[in-house]
Protein backbone atom coordinates (compact mmCIF):
# COMPACT_ATOMS: atom_id res chain seq x y z
CA UNK A 1 0.00 0.00 0.00
CA UNK A 2 1.18 3.52 -0.66
CA UNK A 3 2.17 5.88 2.08
CA UNK A 4 -0.48 8.11 3.64
CA UNK A 5 1.02 11.58 3.50
CA UNK A 6 -0.44 13.30 6.54
CA UNK A 7 2.03 15.43 8.40
CA UNK A 8 1.52 18.56 10.48
CA UNK A 9 5.23 19.35 10.86
CA UNK A 10 6.33 22.70 9.38
CA UNK A 11 8.38 22.22 6.20
CA UNK A 12 12.14 22.41 6.70
CA UNK A 13 15.39 21.02 5.30
CA UNK A 14 15.71 18.66 8.25
CA UNK A 15 12.26 17.26 7.51
CA UNK A 16 13.13 16.67 3.85
CA UNK A 17 16.36 14.88 4.80
CA UNK A 18 14.50 12.83 7.38
CA UNK A 19 11.90 11.77 4.81
CA UNK A 20 14.54 10.61 2.35
CA UNK A 21 14.66 6.81 2.45
CA UNK A 22 17.52 5.59 4.68
CA UNK A 23 18.65 3.19 1.97
CA UNK A 24 19.98 6.24 0.11
CA UNK A 25 22.94 6.00 2.47
CA UNK A 26 24.00 2.86 0.62
CA UNK A 27 24.13 4.87 -2.61
CA UNK A 28 26.66 7.23 -1.03
CA UNK A 29 29.79 5.15 -1.90
CA UNK A 30 28.61 4.95 -5.50
CA UNK A 31 28.17 8.71 -5.66
CA UNK A 32 31.62 9.23 -4.14
CA UNK A 33 33.12 6.74 -6.60
CA UNK A 34 31.62 8.76 -9.44
CA UNK A 35 33.03 11.92 -7.93
CA UNK A 36 36.67 10.77 -8.05
CA UNK A 37 36.96 10.51 -11.88
CA UNK A 38 34.99 13.74 -12.13
CA UNK A 39 37.59 15.39 -9.91
CA UNK A 40 40.46 14.16 -12.09
CA UNK A 41 38.67 15.19 -15.27
CA UNK A 42 38.06 18.67 -13.87
CA UNK A 43 41.70 19.01 -12.92
CA UNK A 44 42.94 17.91 -16.35
CA UNK A 45 40.44 20.26 -17.97
CA UNK A 46 41.85 23.20 -16.05
CA UNK A 47 45.41 22.17 -16.89
CA UNK A 48 44.56 21.89 -20.57
CA UNK A 49 42.87 25.25 -20.51
CA UNK A 50 45.96 26.83 -18.99
CA UNK A 51 48.19 25.17 -21.62
CA UNK A 52 45.94 26.44 -24.37
CA UNK A 53 46.08 29.94 -22.96
CA UNK A 54 49.89 29.82 -22.82
CA UNK A 55 50.00 28.49 -26.38
CA UNK A 56 47.72 31.21 -27.64
CA UNK A 57 49.80 33.84 -25.88
CA UNK A 58 53.01 32.45 -27.45
CA UNK A 59 51.37 32.32 -30.88
CA UNK A 60 50.13 35.85 -30.58
CA UNK A 61 53.58 37.02 -29.52
CA UNK A 62 55.16 35.30 -32.54
CA UNK A 63 52.72 36.51 -35.17
CA UNK A 64 52.49 40.09 -33.96
CA UNK A 65 54.83 42.60 -35.82
CA UNK A 66 57.81 43.89 -33.87
CA UNK A 67 56.83 47.01 -32.04
CA UNK A 68 58.25 50.16 -33.73
CA UNK A 69 59.46 53.14 -31.79
CA UNK A 70 57.36 56.19 -32.50
CA UNK A 71 59.30 58.53 -34.88
CA UNK A 72 60.59 61.61 -33.09
CA UNK A 73 58.79 64.79 -33.90
CA UNK A 74 60.75 66.70 -36.59
CA UNK A 75 62.27 69.92 -35.44
CA UNK A 76 60.87 72.83 -37.31
CA UNK A 77 62.85 76.00 -37.63
CA UNK A 78 60.67 79.04 -37.21
CA UNK A 79 61.68 82.34 -38.80
CA UNK A 80 61.57 85.40 -36.49
CA UNK A 81 59.01 87.09 -38.72
CA UNK A 82 56.79 84.03 -38.65
CA UNK A 83 57.12 83.78 -34.86
CA UNK A 84 56.16 87.42 -34.55
CA UNK A 85 53.09 86.88 -36.71
CA UNK A 86 52.05 83.89 -34.66
CA UNK A 87 52.53 85.78 -31.42
CA UNK A 88 50.52 88.68 -32.80
CA UNK A 89 47.75 86.34 -33.81
CA UNK A 90 47.78 84.81 -30.35
CA UNK A 91 47.65 88.24 -28.77
CA UNK A 92 44.74 89.12 -31.02
CA UNK A 93 42.98 85.94 -30.01
CA UNK A 94 43.63 86.68 -26.37
CA UNK A 95 42.12 90.13 -26.64
CA UNK A 96 39.91 90.74 -23.59
CA UNK A 97 36.85 91.37 -25.68
CA UNK A 98 34.44 90.87 -22.87
CA UNK A 99 36.05 93.44 -20.56
CA UNK A 100 36.47 95.90 -23.42
CA UNK A 101 32.87 95.64 -24.49
CA UNK A 102 31.67 95.97 -20.92
CA UNK A 103 33.77 99.08 -20.26
CA UNK A 104 32.70 100.71 -23.52
CA UNK A 105 29.07 99.87 -23.00
CA UNK A 106 29.23 101.41 -19.56
CA UNK A 107 30.86 104.62 -20.82
CA UNK A 108 28.81 105.16 -23.99
CA UNK A 109 25.61 107.19 -23.50
CA UNK A 110 22.65 106.94 -25.86
CA UNK A 111 23.54 110.19 -27.63
CA UNK A 112 26.80 108.76 -29.02
CA UNK A 113 26.66 106.46 -32.04
CA UNK A 114 29.55 104.03 -32.19
CA UNK A 115 30.63 103.50 -35.82
CA UNK A 116 33.72 101.30 -35.56
CA UNK A 117 36.07 99.67 -33.08
CA UNK A 118 39.59 98.84 -34.24
CA UNK A 119 41.49 97.07 -31.47
CA UNK A 120 45.27 96.72 -31.61
CA UNK A 121 46.27 93.96 -29.25
CA UNK A 122 49.97 94.58 -29.54
CA UNK A 123 49.75 98.08 -28.25
CA UNK A 124 46.69 97.43 -26.13
CA UNK A 125 44.79 100.26 -27.81
CA UNK A 126 41.47 100.52 -29.49
CA UNK A 127 40.50 103.14 -32.01
CA UNK A 128 36.89 104.20 -31.63
CA UNK A 129 35.04 105.95 -34.47
CA UNK A 130 31.82 107.58 -33.33
CA UNK A 131 29.36 110.33 -34.13
CA UNK A 132 27.86 112.89 -31.78
CA UNK A 133 25.31 115.60 -32.27
CA UNK A 134 27.53 118.36 -30.87
CA UNK A 135 31.04 118.93 -29.61
CA UNK A 136 29.75 119.18 -26.05
CA UNK A 137 28.47 115.65 -26.22
CA UNK A 138 31.75 114.51 -27.70
CA UNK A 139 33.74 116.13 -24.92
CA UNK A 140 31.42 114.71 -22.29
CA UNK A 141 31.94 111.28 -23.83
CA UNK A 142 35.72 111.64 -23.73
CA UNK A 143 35.52 112.72 -20.11
CA UNK A 144 33.47 109.67 -19.28
CA UNK A 145 35.96 107.42 -21.04
CA UNK A 146 38.76 108.97 -19.02
CA UNK A 147 36.83 108.37 -15.83
CA UNK A 148 36.59 104.66 -16.68
CA UNK A 149 39.13 102.71 -14.60
CA UNK A 150 39.91 100.17 -17.23
CA UNK A 151 41.34 102.72 -19.71
CA UNK A 152 44.68 104.31 -18.90
CA UNK A 153 44.74 107.02 -21.58
CA UNK A 154 42.17 108.51 -23.92
CA UNK A 155 43.31 110.68 -26.87
CA UNK A 156 41.08 112.45 -29.35
CA UNK A 157 42.73 111.85 -32.74
CA UNK A 158 40.54 113.92 -35.04
CA UNK A 159 37.04 115.23 -35.48
CA UNK A 160 34.99 116.80 -38.29
CA UNK A 161 31.46 117.92 -38.96
CA UNK A 162 29.74 115.91 -41.67
CA UNK A 163 28.45 118.68 -43.85
CA UNK A 164 26.75 116.49 -46.41
CA UNK A 165 24.54 114.98 -43.74
CA UNK A 166 21.41 117.11 -43.12
CA UNK A 167 21.73 116.54 -39.33
CA UNK A 168 25.33 117.76 -39.41
CA UNK A 169 26.71 115.20 -36.94
CA UNK A 170 30.17 115.48 -35.46
CA UNK A 171 32.29 112.49 -36.45
CA UNK A 172 35.36 111.87 -34.33
CA UNK A 173 38.03 109.25 -33.61
CA UNK A 174 39.36 108.48 -30.14
CA UNK A 175 42.34 106.23 -29.31
CA UNK A 176 41.96 104.48 -26.01
CA UNK A 177 44.64 102.43 -24.26
CA UNK A 178 43.73 99.83 -21.67
CA UNK A 179 45.77 98.66 -18.78
CA UNK A 180 47.48 95.34 -18.91
CA UNK A 181 45.58 92.98 -16.65
CA UNK B 1 3.76 13.82 39.27
CA UNK B 2 6.69 11.41 39.05
CA UNK B 3 8.70 11.02 35.91
CA UNK B 4 9.56 7.51 34.84
CA UNK B 5 12.98 6.73 33.42
CA UNK B 6 13.53 3.50 31.57
CA UNK B 7 16.99 3.86 30.27
CA UNK B 8 19.99 5.70 31.54
CA UNK B 9 22.07 4.81 28.50
CA UNK B 10 21.23 7.96 26.60
CA UNK B 11 24.09 10.36 26.70
CA UNK B 12 25.27 11.34 23.21
CA UNK B 13 25.28 15.05 22.51
CA UNK B 14 24.33 14.69 18.86
CA UNK B 15 22.38 11.98 17.05
CA UNK B 16 24.30 9.43 15.06
CA UNK B 17 23.30 8.73 11.46
CA UNK B 18 19.80 7.33 11.25
CA UNK B 19 18.94 7.90 14.88
CA UNK B 20 15.88 9.88 15.87
CA UNK B 21 13.54 10.49 18.77
CA UNK B 22 9.81 9.84 18.83
CA UNK B 23 7.61 11.85 21.13
CA UNK B 24 4.19 10.45 21.99
CA UNK B 25 1.62 13.05 23.02
CA UNK B 26 -1.57 11.75 24.64
CA UNK B 27 -4.22 13.44 26.74
CA UNK B 28 -2.80 11.87 29.89
CA UNK B 29 0.94 12.02 29.33
CA UNK B 30 4.05 12.23 27.20
CA UNK B 31 6.61 9.58 26.28
CA UNK B 32 9.99 9.67 24.55
CA UNK B 33 11.46 6.81 22.52
CA UNK B 34 14.78 6.60 20.68
CA UNK B 35 14.85 4.82 17.33
CA UNK B 36 17.56 3.84 14.91
CA UNK B 37 16.56 3.53 11.27
CA UNK B 38 19.78 2.45 9.66
CA UNK B 39 21.28 -0.50 11.45
CA UNK B 40 18.19 -2.22 12.73
CA UNK B 41 18.50 -1.09 16.33
CA UNK B 42 15.48 -1.81 18.51
CA UNK B 43 13.52 1.21 19.77
CA UNK B 44 14.46 2.27 23.28
CA UNK B 45 11.97 3.85 25.72
CA UNK B 46 13.66 6.81 27.39
CA UNK B 47 11.16 8.48 29.70
CA UNK B 48 7.52 9.17 30.42
CA UNK B 49 5.76 12.13 31.94
CA UNK B 50 2.12 11.86 33.08
CA UNK B 51 0.14 15.09 32.75
CA UNK B 52 -3.32 16.45 32.01
CA UNK B 53 -3.01 17.89 28.52
CA UNK B 54 -6.38 19.61 28.69
CA UNK B 55 -5.22 21.84 31.54
CA UNK B 56 -4.23 25.25 30.15
CA UNK B 57 -0.56 25.51 29.18
CA UNK B 58 0.23 22.01 30.39
CA UNK B 59 2.41 20.94 27.46
CA UNK B 60 5.39 23.28 27.89
CA UNK B 61 6.17 22.44 31.56
CA UNK B 62 5.43 18.78 30.84
CA UNK B 63 7.99 18.72 28.02
CA UNK B 64 10.48 20.57 30.21
CA UNK B 65 10.16 17.83 32.85
CA UNK B 66 10.31 15.11 30.20
CA UNK B 67 13.50 16.51 28.67
CA UNK B 68 15.16 17.28 32.02
CA UNK B 69 18.74 15.92 31.83
CA UNK B 70 18.06 14.47 28.34
CA UNK B 71 20.18 16.24 25.73
CA UNK B 72 17.68 16.56 22.88
CA UNK B 73 19.29 19.61 21.24
CA UNK B 74 19.91 18.92 17.54
CA UNK B 75 17.91 15.67 17.44
CA UNK B 76 15.21 15.04 14.85
CA UNK B 77 11.94 14.43 16.68
CA UNK B 78 8.84 12.76 15.24
CA UNK B 79 5.68 13.49 17.17
CA UNK B 80 2.88 10.94 17.38
CA UNK B 81 -0.43 12.48 18.43
CA UNK B 82 -2.85 10.16 20.15
CA UNK B 83 -6.06 9.70 18.22
CA UNK B 84 -8.16 11.30 20.96
CA UNK B 85 -6.34 14.61 20.28
CA UNK B 86 -6.94 14.65 16.55
CA UNK B 87 -9.88 14.15 14.22
CA UNK B 88 -9.74 11.70 11.35
CA UNK B 89 -12.23 11.45 8.54
CA UNK B 90 -12.66 10.30 4.98
CA UNK B 91 -13.25 12.83 2.21
CA UNK B 92 -14.68 11.93 -1.19
CA UNK B 93 -13.20 14.36 -3.73
CA UNK B 94 -15.81 16.62 -5.35
CA UNK B 95 -16.63 15.54 -8.92
CA UNK B 96 -14.74 17.62 -11.43
CA UNK B 97 -12.25 18.94 -8.91
CA UNK B 98 -9.55 20.76 -10.84
CA UNK B 99 -7.57 22.59 -8.20
CA UNK B 100 -6.07 21.94 -4.80
CA UNK B 101 -8.49 24.54 -3.42
CA UNK B 102 -11.44 22.32 -4.38
CA UNK B 103 -10.07 19.42 -2.32
CA UNK B 104 -9.28 21.69 0.63
CA UNK B 105 -12.78 23.15 0.55
CA UNK B 106 -14.29 19.65 0.38
CA UNK B 107 -12.23 18.54 3.39
CA UNK B 108 -13.20 21.65 5.40
CA UNK B 109 -16.89 21.25 4.51
CA UNK B 110 -16.90 17.60 5.55
CA UNK B 111 -15.11 18.52 8.78
CA UNK B 112 -17.89 20.98 9.62
CA UNK B 113 -20.55 18.48 8.66
CA UNK B 114 -19.07 15.66 10.78
CA UNK B 115 -17.77 17.49 13.84
CA UNK B 116 -19.66 20.81 13.78
CA UNK B 117 -18.14 24.16 14.52
CA UNK B 118 -15.57 26.07 12.57
CA UNK B 119 -12.30 24.58 11.37
CA UNK B 120 -10.44 27.81 12.25
CA UNK B 121 -8.90 26.31 15.40
CA UNK B 122 -7.81 23.17 13.58
CA UNK B 123 -5.12 22.58 11.04
CA UNK B 124 -6.15 20.15 8.32
CA UNK B 125 -3.68 17.88 6.59
CA UNK B 126 -4.71 15.15 4.19
CA UNK B 127 -3.45 12.55 1.78
CA UNK B 128 -4.85 14.63 -1.10
CA UNK B 129 -6.25 12.65 -3.99
CA UNK B 130 -8.40 14.09 -6.78
CA UNK B 131 -9.72 10.73 -8.00
CA UNK B 132 -10.34 8.51 -4.95
CA UNK B 133 -11.65 9.16 -1.45
CA UNK B 134 -8.80 10.11 0.82
CA UNK B 135 -8.01 10.30 4.51
CA UNK B 136 -7.91 13.71 6.19
CA UNK B 137 -6.80 14.65 9.69
CA UNK B 138 -7.13 17.78 11.78
CA UNK B 139 -4.99 18.74 14.77
CA UNK B 140 -5.59 21.67 17.15
CA UNK B 141 -3.62 24.75 16.10
CA UNK B 142 -2.80 25.50 19.75
CA UNK B 143 -1.20 22.07 20.23
CA UNK B 144 0.89 22.42 17.06
CA UNK B 145 1.95 25.91 18.13
CA UNK B 146 3.00 24.63 21.55
CA UNK B 147 5.05 21.85 19.91
CA UNK B 148 6.79 24.33 17.58
CA UNK B 149 7.55 26.60 20.55
CA UNK B 150 8.95 23.63 22.49
CA UNK B 151 11.15 22.71 19.49
CA UNK B 152 12.52 26.24 19.53
CA UNK B 153 13.05 26.21 23.30
CA UNK B 154 14.79 22.83 23.48
CA UNK B 155 16.56 23.10 20.11
CA UNK B 156 15.28 19.91 18.52
CA UNK B 157 13.96 19.60 14.94
CA UNK B 158 10.32 18.73 14.33
CA UNK B 159 10.54 16.39 11.35
CA UNK B 160 7.11 14.78 11.55
CA UNK B 161 3.84 15.28 13.38
CA UNK B 162 1.26 12.64 12.58
CA UNK B 163 -1.75 11.04 14.22
CA UNK B 164 -1.10 7.63 15.73
CA UNK B 165 -3.47 5.90 13.31
CA UNK B 166 -1.68 7.40 10.29
CA UNK B 167 1.71 6.48 11.78
CA UNK B 168 0.53 2.89 12.22
CA UNK B 169 -0.86 2.74 8.66
CA UNK B 170 2.46 3.93 7.27
CA UNK B 171 4.54 1.66 9.47
CA UNK B 172 2.68 -1.42 8.31
CA UNK B 173 2.11 -0.35 4.72
CA UNK B 174 4.36 -3.08 3.34
CA UNK B 175 2.40 -5.78 5.16
CA UNK B 176 -1.00 -4.44 4.26
CA UNK B 177 -3.00 -6.24 1.59
CA UNK B 178 -5.22 -4.73 -1.05
CA UNK B 179 -8.86 -4.70 0.12
CA UNK B 180 -8.03 -5.65 3.71
CA UNK B 181 -9.33 -3.45 6.50
CA UNK B 182 -6.72 -1.95 8.77
CA UNK B 183 -7.19 -1.48 12.50
CA UNK B 184 -5.32 -0.04 15.44
CA UNK B 185 -5.94 -1.08 19.03
CA UNK B 186 -4.74 1.46 21.55
CA UNK B 187 -5.98 2.50 24.96
CA UNK B 188 -9.08 0.32 24.77
CA UNK B 189 -10.19 1.87 21.47
CA UNK B 190 -10.38 0.10 18.13
CA UNK B 191 -9.85 2.43 15.16
CA UNK B 192 -10.70 1.03 11.76
CA UNK B 193 -9.99 2.06 8.19
CA UNK B 194 -12.65 0.38 6.09
CA UNK B 195 -11.75 -0.28 2.46
CA UNK B 196 -13.99 -1.11 -0.46
CA UNK B 197 -11.51 -2.74 -2.81
CA UNK B 198 -8.71 -0.18 -2.97
CA UNK B 199 -10.92 2.79 -2.11
CA UNK B 200 -10.98 4.09 1.45
CA UNK B 201 -14.62 3.96 2.54
CA UNK B 202 -14.55 5.21 6.13
CA UNK B 203 -12.52 5.70 9.27
CA UNK B 204 -14.27 4.75 12.50
CA UNK B 205 -13.38 4.34 16.16
CA UNK B 206 -15.17 2.38 18.89
CA UNK B 207 -14.35 1.54 22.49
CA UNK B 208 -13.59 -2.12 23.15
CA UNK B 209 -15.77 -3.48 25.97
CA UNK B 210 -14.11 -5.45 28.74
CA UNK B 211 -13.67 -9.11 27.84
CA UNK B 212 -14.29 -8.56 24.14
CA UNK B 213 -13.56 -11.78 22.25
CA UNK B 214 -13.48 -12.86 18.64
CA UNK B 215 -17.29 -13.01 18.49
CA UNK B 216 -17.51 -9.38 19.51
CA UNK B 217 -14.98 -8.51 16.80
CA UNK B 218 -16.98 -10.43 14.18
CA UNK B 219 -20.17 -8.65 15.19
CA UNK B 220 -18.46 -5.28 15.32
CA UNK B 221 -16.94 -5.65 11.86
CA UNK B 222 -20.29 -6.79 10.44
CA UNK B 223 -22.01 -3.79 12.06
CA UNK B 224 -19.44 -1.34 10.72
CA UNK B 225 -19.67 -2.80 7.22
CA UNK B 226 -23.44 -2.36 7.32
CA UNK B 227 -23.13 1.17 8.63
CA UNK B 228 -20.69 2.19 5.91
CA UNK B 229 -22.64 0.30 3.29
CA UNK B 230 -19.95 -1.98 1.95
CA UNK B 231 -19.27 -5.69 1.98
CA UNK B 232 -17.62 -7.35 4.97
CA UNK B 233 -13.86 -7.60 4.47
CA UNK B 234 -12.09 -10.84 3.75
CA UNK B 235 -9.21 -9.85 5.90
CA UNK B 236 -8.64 -7.54 8.85
CA UNK B 237 -5.12 -6.52 9.80
CA UNK B 238 -4.71 -5.23 13.33
CA UNK B 239 -1.78 -3.38 14.81
CA UNK B 240 -1.28 -2.34 18.40
CA UNK B 241 -2.14 -4.22 21.56
CA UNK B 242 -4.87 -6.44 20.17
CA UNK B 243 -5.88 -9.49 22.24
CA UNK B 244 -4.26 -12.64 20.94
CA UNK B 245 -7.70 -14.35 20.95
CA UNK B 246 -8.77 -12.17 18.01
CA UNK B 247 -6.35 -13.86 15.64
CA UNK B 248 -7.99 -16.20 13.15
CA UNK B 249 -8.74 -19.65 14.36
CA UNK B 250 -9.43 -22.42 11.84
CA UNK B 251 -12.92 -23.15 13.19
CA UNK B 252 -14.81 -20.04 12.14
CA UNK B 253 -13.67 -18.10 9.16
CA UNK B 254 -16.03 -15.20 8.51
CA UNK B 255 -12.93 -13.19 7.78
CA UNK B 256 -9.26 -13.60 8.47
CA UNK B 257 -7.79 -11.47 11.20
CA UNK B 258 -4.05 -11.11 11.42
CA UNK B 259 -2.31 -9.41 14.29
CA UNK B 260 0.68 -7.43 13.12
CA UNK B 261 2.10 -6.94 16.61
CA UNK B 262 2.47 -9.05 19.69
CA UNK B 263 1.66 -7.86 23.17
CA UNK B 264 4.75 -6.85 25.09
CA UNK B 265 5.61 -5.13 28.34
CA UNK B 266 5.75 -1.63 26.88
CA UNK B 267 3.49 0.88 28.60
CA UNK B 268 0.58 2.53 26.81
CA UNK B 269 2.39 5.88 26.47
CA UNK B 270 5.67 4.37 25.26
CA UNK B 271 3.72 2.23 22.80
CA UNK B 272 2.09 5.42 21.47
CA UNK B 273 5.48 7.02 20.95
CA UNK B 274 6.78 3.85 19.31
CA UNK B 275 3.90 3.69 16.80
CA UNK B 276 5.24 4.26 13.31
CA UNK B 277 8.57 2.57 13.80
CA UNK B 278 8.77 0.13 10.90
CA UNK B 279 8.84 -3.44 12.11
Amino acid sequence: MKRTRIDFAPPSLRRTLFRAPPTLVYALPGVLALCIPALFMTQSYFEQREELRDLQAALAARSAPAPQAAPPAPKVAVAPAQAGAVNAAILQLNLPWRDLAAALGEATPGTIALLALEPDAKRRTVRISAEARSSDEMLAYITRLQAEEWFSSVVLLRHEVMEQDPNRPLRFQVSVQWEAS
Amino acid sequence: MPRLRFSSGFAPGLPRLGQALRLGVAADGLALVKTSRLFGGAPLALSEQPLDLFAPDALAPGLRMLFADLPVRGWPVSVVLADELVRLWQVPPPPGATRMGDLEAAAALRFQHLFGGSSAEWKISADWDAADPFLAAAAPVALLGALAAAAQEHGFHLVEISPQFVAAMNAWRRERRQGAWFGLVHGGVLSLAAYDGRRLAAVRSAPIPAGADRDWLDAHIAREALRVGIARPERLQLSGAAPAAWASSPGRLKFACSLLEQLDEWSELARLARTGVPA
